[in-house]
């Protein structure tokens, strides 16, 4: 199959016919072997029966040669009339008789004048007969007398039996001829019969084998690599070496496979281009721009690619982005739209639009042609949700190119594509400086509340002061009620100094950088205790600390903070008449430690168990002494370290509040600084 | 007693509190007199016997110097920083009395040398006591090298 066979070069509507030639032909030189056959026997037939007839006339002949024989001989003998009717029927007879003798022999000129001698002698004979028998009836019996005894008759006779007998001889050897002939025919036609029923067979065989090895076995292959491709295996090389339309059949299948292959493997690197160019980088809009155009300028080779945006308010288009060196020169440069109409029209229209050769046109004012040097161009349209806002425009700027179908498609599915990361890099970056403002305003306030706060702090302390020095000095000298109100005013500014004292501790949480260290709950517990001591004994409470703690690993101011804030809650919201009991345990888990601080007070409904963390939420308890920012420094200080603080109550029953905080040992020997003090 | 008591200065920028920091001086019953100056400029001026205090009597050099740290013109810090380092006035006892309870404030004050600190309280009982105390502990007991 390799050296194509002079066969395998003719088309496959050849090759049957050649191959049905092989199966016919033997047939038909069967058919006319065995007709051939046929006809000779039959032949045969005839001859014979011609013979038969021949004999029948040849001894008709002889018995007519011998009637007038005999009627001459009983006439001259009795001189009755009467012995000469077998001589006149012989006579009538004899006509007929060679005539049709004549007949069949007339194609055989040798036995045609045979018959004519045998006819001549005939004649004489019955001519001298004739003559006898006029000479008897006038009476005159000597010359037939004398004719009888010369024996002249019987020697004519003689002499025509001879020559009837070699006439027939010779038919019989004709006869025998064509016998042995026909015999020899039949013999032949039987061995034909057999090496034709042979070679048909071998001819069978070999078309059978020409069409598998030329039509089946390249379809068989054609199918087989059909399946392997709609399988997803594309073969490089079918094998069918032929050129007729199997072949070329094959090295069709074969260019689709390879272009769809390339295809796939260009939609392929769409798709991972797609993930590309929408990825929304520290270069923002900017940066995506740039790879779009670099990424499309390289999918369809080409040099010259550019982003043209839209810009409604002036009715121009801005460069967004440019391949290459081209960037520079001309990234957020302005181009008008009536020297870019290619580009305009696929924006208005929202196709694509494709100029295989620039120059055609002379006659319009191409920036694209005029002053980048583009020989084509295919501009597509970028489509927002309103419709076009940009073209991708692609411009080779080295030789002229013709875009093709797949082109088209291609960049307008990457211009799809494109659109959305413009758009969602547009989103973002909106968001980013909307959410970067926020967090400035943030920031601040923040500060802004700081600041206030520190301000007031002096004033609130001042404004204490001087109620406690006029409470001091003035007291007894109005009356009780101006007294009271005095005690309040100092009061009222004490609380007001604490409170802002309270509000500076929570923002300064986290401002600056606490030593990490390893710290035993329990010893902190103690010293919170210790703290609360008054407060134990004025509400006889009763406070229990775990005896083993895991060491932590966090400042131990925070934690202090941290106990003491809920400790003093858990005092202070107690059950009237119930003495509180107060429980601090742990509960280790895998990696990380759950402290918990558990009372009998009074509970916190479930609506308000998240806003407590708030600063400044006490909840319906305004008799209880508080500044109500305790839990939010809590959470401020658990949420430094990525943990947790939660609370699970029964309102009646008691509240346990429950915090995590990093095991010592995850960060020993870490010298850990809180973010925002680092920067 | 013969021998002149010396003073306490008083360096606080804010009227109000200066005037109250000399009442609590006055209710403490101590006979110390009390001088008080606006800001760090004019407490260097004191020691220094320099500007408006040129007339001043040599013997007058404070007993204790109770300073506030938030100043215009020389803070805090900055009296420290120009006192501390002079032998004659190094070892005049400085008492930081400030409403800044900021660690970062303390530590600095300590480590310009400052011999005290403490948080102005809130309530004028509390600033009596403050300011007997102060009193009575470094110019009563404390002990300085007796100068000429």
């Amino acid at each position: 199959m390799r050296a194509p066979l002079p066969f395998s070069r003719l088309s496959v509507h050849r090759k049957l016919i050649l191959i049905l030639a092989f199966i016919v032909l033997p047939v038909v030189g069967m058919m006319v072997l065995y007709l051939n056959t046929l006809r000779q026997s039959l032949a045969v037939q005839e001859d014979v029966d011609r013979l038969l007839e021949i004999q029948v006339q040849t001894g008709s002949i002889l018995s007519i040669t011998v009637d007038i024989q005999d009627g001459f001989r009983g006439f001259v003998l009795v001189r009755k009339e009467k012995f000469l009717e077998p001589f006149y029927t012989a006579e009538r007879a004899f006509d007929p008789a060679i005539n049709k003798l004549k007949q069949m022999v007339r194609d055989d000129h040798e036995q045609l004048q045979r018959v004519s001698q045998i006819e001549a002698r005939v004649r004489a004979l019955l001519q001298r007969k004739k003559q006898l028998i006029d000479a008897v009836r006038l009476g005159d019996l000597r010359p037939a007398l004398e004719h009888i005894e010369s024996g002249e008759g019987p020697n004519a006779l003689i002499a025509i039996r001879e020559d009837l007998r070699i006439f027939e001889n010779i038919e019989k050897e004709h006869l025998n001829n064509q016998r042995a002939h026909a015999e020899r025919l039949a013999l032949l036609t039987r061995y034909g019969l057999f090496g034709v029923v042979i070679g048909i067979l071998f001819l069978w065989w070999l078309a059978s084998r020409l069409l598998a090895r030329t039509i089946i076995g390249p379809l068989a292959t054609l199918t087989a690599a059909a399946q392997e491709f709609g399988s997803g295996r594309p073969v490089a090389r079918i094998p069918v070496a032929s050129t007729d339309e199997l072949g070329r059949l094959a090295r069709t299948m074969e260019e689709m496979q390879e272009r769809i292959s390339r295809h796939i493997s260009q939609m392929e690197a769409f798709q991972a281009i797609g993930q590309d160019i929408s990825t929304i980088g520290p270069d923002g809009l900017e940066g995506v721009l740039k790879r779009i155009v670099e990424t499309a300028g390289s999918m369809l080779s080409v040099d010259l690619c550019l982003v043209l945006l839209w810009d409604e308010t002036i009715g121009c288009w801005k460069v967004g982005a440019a391949s290459g060196h081209w960037h520079d020169l001309l990234c957020r440069s302005v181009l008008i739209r009536e020297e870019t109409p290619i580009s305009f029209k696929a924006l208005t229209t929202g196709y694509p639009q494709v100029v295989d050769d620039l120059e055609a046109r002379p006659e319009v004012v191409l920036q694209i042609r005029d002053r980048l040097g583009g020989k084509s161009l295919l501009a597509v349209p970028l489509m927002g949700p309103k419709g076009a806002f940009g073209v991708l425009t692609l411009a080779p700027t080295r030789e002229k190119r013709v875009f093709t179908d797949w082109d088209v498609r291609l960049s307008q599915q990457f211009a799809d594509q494109a659109a959305i990361a413009i758009l969602n890099a547009h989103l973002y970056e909106a968001a980013q400086q909307r959410g970067e403002g926020l967090q400035n305003r943030l920031e601040e306030l923040e500060r802004y509340a700081v600041n206030m706060a520190h301000d007031l702090k002096g004033p609130a302390r001042r404004m204490a002061e001087l109620a406690s020095l006029l409470h001091m000095d003035y007291k007894g000298r109005f009356d009780e009620q101006a007294d009271r109100y005095l005690g309040w005013i100092r009061e009222t500014g004490q609380q007001l100094m604490n409170r802002i004292e309270e509000v500076l501790k929570l923002a300064r949480i986290g401002t600056v950088p606490e030593a990490v260290e390893a710290v035993d709950p329990a010893d902190v517990a103690r010293d919170v205790i210790k703290g609360c001591e008054g407060l134990i004994e004025r509400q006889g409470a009763r406070v229990c600390v775990a005896d083993r703690f895991p060491k932590l690993a966090c400042n131990r101011v925070h934690l202090f903070q941290v106990l003491d804030n809920l400790v003093r809650n858990a005092l202070q919201f107690s059950v009237d008449g119930r003495p509180p009991d107060v429980e601090i345990g742990v509960v280790k888990q895998t990696n990380e430690i759950m402290l918990f601080v558990r009372d009998n007070g009074i509970g916190i409904p479930s609506s308000d168990r998240e806003r407590i963390f708030e600063p400044f939420e006490r909840l319906g308890h305004k008799n209880v002494q508080g500044t109500g920012i305790g839990l939010a420094i809590v959470k401020k200080i658990i949420e430094l370290y990525q943990g947790r603080v939660w609370v699970e109550s029964k309102p009646g029953e008691g509240t346990t509040f429950f915090f995590t905080l990093p095991l010592y040992g995850e960060l020993a020997g870490v010298s850990v600084r809180q973010e925002r003090a680092e920067s | 007693m013969d021998r002149r008591r010396k003073p306490i200065l008083v360096v606080e920028d804010d009227p109000l509190d200066r005037e109250m920091i000399e009442l609590a001086f006055k209710r403490a019953a101590i006979k110390s007199p009390v001088v008080t100056v606006t800001d760090g400029q004019e407490a260097l001026d004191y020691l220094q016997a320099q500007g408006q205090f040129r007339e001043r009597h040599p013997e007058d050099l404070p007993a204790v110097i109770v300073l506030d740290l938030d100043m215009p013109r020389v803070d805090g810090f900055e009296f420290l920083r120009r006192v501390k380092p002079t032998p004659d006035l190094a070892a005049i006892p400085v008492v930081v009395l400030t409403t800044s309870e900021f660690d970062n404030d303390l530590s600095q004050s300590y480590a310009l040398s400052a011999n005290s600190c403490i948080t102005k309280p809130g309530d004028f009982e509390r600033l009596v006591e403050v300011a007997r105390a102060v009193h009575e502990y470094w110019c009563e007991i404390n002990q300085v090298p007796k100068g000429k």
